[in-house]
């Protein structure tokens, strides 16, 4: 379990990683840097979450922490990633897409620390 | 929440900034190894500026947070997991801050010779391919990914 738990944070820390990317390439203009480090971000969101779904079913954790950080997940993280997917392809809406970023890093640190500290 | 809970959750956060910042230096730098104009360059490893101050703040937290964390669980300094993480935490920082002072001097070199004409230049792609600055980024990176595993193993705990 040990060795799933360290892929699911590591593979969560590149998620992190392709937000700051994503949001400083956006602030930037660098348009195609920015969707492609969105897109791995988003991709990186997809196999955390399966992880994660992976360690709570073995572990079989019910616990309020586990459902706050899968709401996060999975509504802010990985319909947000896909948004900004969209965000930094289309020109319509590129303006959001730094300030989008960026929110989206704050809720994978909020994740994060859901996760880690367990409240409940 | 305990003051335990709100320790590990910044801990956490913390290593988070510290290797998510890494992670973007790294693509940013790699990008900028693929371009030929100075100008390219000097923009490419200037946006890595923000991310080196997350990277900072990220292993400042860790430190700071994971010693009072040691302190208020009454773990031991000497246990073997958590000297080998300071040991590595501080590897990484130094040779993270080799590769980086490189990286910095690359830079003030692309934007020399931005403004002298932006011609594509021999020095320019040594400086940016070099091969010992690499060595330490990837080094310091690989500490990190050490200290992650001690910290979800905790060997001898």
């Amino acid at each position: 379990m040990n060795a799933v738990l360290f892929l699911h944070v590591l593979v969560a820390m590149f998620l992190g990683g392709g937000l700051i990317g994503a949001a400083i390439c956006a602030r930037f203009e660098l348009w195609s840097v920015a969707r492609w480090s969105a897109a791995a971000a988003l991709a990186a969101t997809i196999v955390a979450i399966g992880l994660g779904e992976g360690l709570a079913a073995d572990e079989r954790v019910s616990a309020g922490w586990v459902d706050a950080s899968r709401g996060l997940a999975v509504f802010g993280l990985l319909l947000g990633g896909a948004g900004l997917v969209i965000a930094t392809g289309s020109s319509r809406v590129r303006r959001l897409a730094a300030p989008w970023a960026a929110a989206l890093i704050v809720i994978a640190l909020a994740t994060a620390f859901v996760m880690a500290a367990k409240p409940s | 929440m305990t003051t335990g809970q709100w320790l590990i959750g910044f801990h956490v956060v913390g290593a988070f900034l510290f290797v998510s910042g890494g992670v973007a230096v790294g693509v940013l730098h790699a990008l900028a190894t693929r371009r030929e104009r100075p100008s390219e360059v000097a923009f490419l490893l200037g946006l890595t500026r923000p991310a080196v101050a997350i990277v900072g703040a990220g292993a400042l937290l860790t430190l700071a947070l994971g010693g009072w964390l040691v302190h208020h669980e009454r773990f031991g300094w000497g246990d073997g997991w958590i000297s080998a993480a300071l040991v590595l935490w501080l590897v990484a920082v130094v040779l993270g801050g080799i590769g980086g002072r490189s990286a910095r001097h690359t830079r003030y070199l692309a934007e020399q010779l931005a403004a002298g004409g932006d011609h594509p230049s021999e020095e320019l792609q040594r400086e940016l391919t070099d091969p010992v600055a690499r060595t330490m980024n990837y080094a310091s990176f690989l500490c990190v990914v050490a200290v992650l595993a001690l910290m979800v193993w905790k060997p001898g705990a």
